[in-house]
């Protein structure tokens, strides 16, 4: 396999920018547990959420791009597959 | 100031430090995203190499869609990083805000009621054995720094921050027509390592302080490392002696040390007596003044070389004026002040308080049992002899709230014979360097004689 260390590398950076989002979200979610009484906290913490809700978006986007990683990975290996087995071929 | 406010500042200190924390975590996964999309593209390219090999034409719609996942995916992390930085900004600038806003009230509140305060500043005075109490000696000052033409327009500064540039001010003045400027602070003497065993609660610092106050003028200039264990060691040092001579670094001229340069000719000699005393790098080491000394505790536990050798987590103080000093959040740090005493209110300013482990407590002037054995004719009067702040400690360990009991408890020493060194410190004439001592000679060389 040639691309399988190139793959394993991109797997491995898209699991640890997941993990790394989830925590942010976790930690935005901690400032909830703070005292936002007035007007203008409650309008912070609003905005604290609305970042918190664009984390789920990445988040969402990172797992598909992990879905999109492992359908390209069996995809090349197909390929592979067939280059190889046009090169023989000839 | 009183009345109820949507604000907390350990709240917004929090928030704008999760904040940047979540703007450099979005930073690295906009990298670590991006690295994937240049790794997928070249991927993408070296596979149509490959097959352009085998005289074929070949594509990844996988590796392509990956692409362009990853693309959204960078955009939607560089714009969560640029609103989590905005956020952060208003929340810093909101603290800052309020804390202006605050001492602007506060300045209004003093300009108004001036002539009250001054009158129960006499009248506090008058009732204290002649001695300002800490309040109304922090007032005292304040009512200065109105007065003084560049800080009574600029009513941003809190009154503590007033005093901290009054006093840097004034030591650096000081220090410039002082001899002792051109000193440097070293070990010139110990004594045989004791044994000695202590009480194991609060007052036992009470005990190990009271083997260095007062013990005669043969005495002065001492400081003490206790061996707690095999990686803890406490130091203790004293309070402000009446040492004329110029040698003894624990004199009057050693607050205008701690207080204008943060007690840095101090660091080697401590660090010294640290090492001779056994500890190893990483070993704890608890620090713990009385008066002067607790101000040059506060500037010590900040000090970046002894924080990189040792763990500096823990301090105590003792009638201490340490308001305007900014201890650092990890440390946790016991502060005693007598409400009768002026000394702690020299700084102008409470003590802050800022971190979750930061604690002082306040007392109600000297217990009716202690005050025969105190002496009301010192400088500064009972209230602030170590004597009294013995007694406090006593009461604390009698008696603790319970929430400061597991506070003190991480102050407890073991009951068990520990050993104590006392070093013997002393400002000498600084030495010159090989340079500095090269550059003098050469000067001599080409000066001319007189005709």
């Amino acid at each position: 396999m040639m691309f399988s260390a190139t793959l394993d590398s991109m797997a491995f950076q898209l699991d640890d920018a997941q993990k790394t989002t989830r925590f942010a979200i976790t930690q935005l979610d901690s400032i909830g547990l703070l005292t936002w009484k007035s007007a203008a906290g409650r309008a912070f913490y609003e905005r604290v959420l609305e970042l918190s809700s664009w984390l789920e978006g990445l988040n969402r986007e990172l797992v598909e791009a992990e879905a999109y990683l492992g359908a390209a990975t069996r995809e090349i290996q197909e390929l592979e597959l067939q280059i190889m087995q046009q090169k023989l071929a000839s | 100031m009183g009345y109820d406010v949507n604000y907390n500042q350990f709240d917004y200190a929090k928030t704008y430090e999760i904040c940047q924390q979540v703007s450099r975590e979005l930073a690295e996964i906009k990298e670590r995203v991006l690295t994937s999309q240049r790794a997928a593209t070249q991927c993408q390219n070296d596979l149509a190499v490959a097959a352009m090999g085998a005289c074929m034409a070949v594509r990844s719609p996988n590796l392509d869609a990956l692409v362009w996942r990853l693309r959204a995916a960078v955009f939607h992390a560089e714009s969560s990083a640029m609103e989590s930085t905005k956020l952060s900004s208003t929340i810093g600038q909101a603290g800052r805000n309020y804390e202006s806003a605050e001492n602007r009230v506060e300045h209004q509140i003093l300009a108004e009621t001036f002539v009250q305060k001054l009158d129960d500043v006499i009248q506090s005075i008058k009732n204290n054995n002649m001695r300002p109490p800490t309040e109304q000696m922090e007032t005292i000052l304040r009512l200065f720094m109105m007065l003084r033409p560049d800080f009574m327009f600029d009513r941003k500064m809190s009154f503590g921050d007033q005093v901290e540039i009054q006093t840097k001010e004034l030591t650096a003045l000081l220090r410039h027509f002082s001899s002792r400027r051109d000193t440097d602070i070293v070990i010139t003497g110990q004594d045989p390592p004791q044994e000695v065993q202590v009480n194991g609660g609060p007052e036992s610092f009470y005990e190990l302080h009271s083997m260095l106050e007062d013990r005669g003028p043969e005495e002065n200039g001492k400081f003490m490392v206790v061996e707690v264990d095999e990686h803890t060691y406490a130091v203790i040092l004293p309070g402000t002696q009446n040492d004329k001579s110029g040698h003894d670094p624990w004199d009057y001229w050693g607050n205008a040390d701690a207080l204008g340069i943060e007690s840095e000719n101090y660091v080697d000699a401590i660090a010294d007596a640290i090492e001779a005393s056994g500890a190893k790098e990483g070993d704890e080491v608890i620090m713990s003044g009385y008066s002067q000394g607790g101000i040059h505790v506060a500037q010590l536990m900040k000090n970046k070389f002894l924080n990189r050798k040792y763990k500096m987590n823990k301090m105590i103080t003792l009638g201490s004026p340490i308001g305007g000093i900014d201890i650092p959040d990890r440390v946790r740090s016991l502060s005693v002040e007598d409400d009768k005493d002026m000394v702690p209110g020299t700084d102008g300013t409470p003590n802050k308080n800022r971190g979750r482990n930061h604690y002082t407590t306040i007392f109600d002037g000297p217990r009716e049992d202690i005050k025969p054995l105190l002496n009301d004719d010192s400088l500064f009067g009972a209230p602030h002899q170590l004597k009294n702040y013995g007694d406090h400690l006593r009461e604390l360990g009698e008696n603790p709230k319970p929430e400061i009991r597991e506070h003190l408890r991480q102050f407890q020493l073991p009951k068990t014979p520990m050993k104590i060194r006392k070093f013997k410190i002393e400002r000498v004439p600084r030495r010159m360097t090989e340079k500095q001592q090269e550059e003098t000679e050469r000067r001599l060389k080409n000066m001319t004689l007189p005709h």
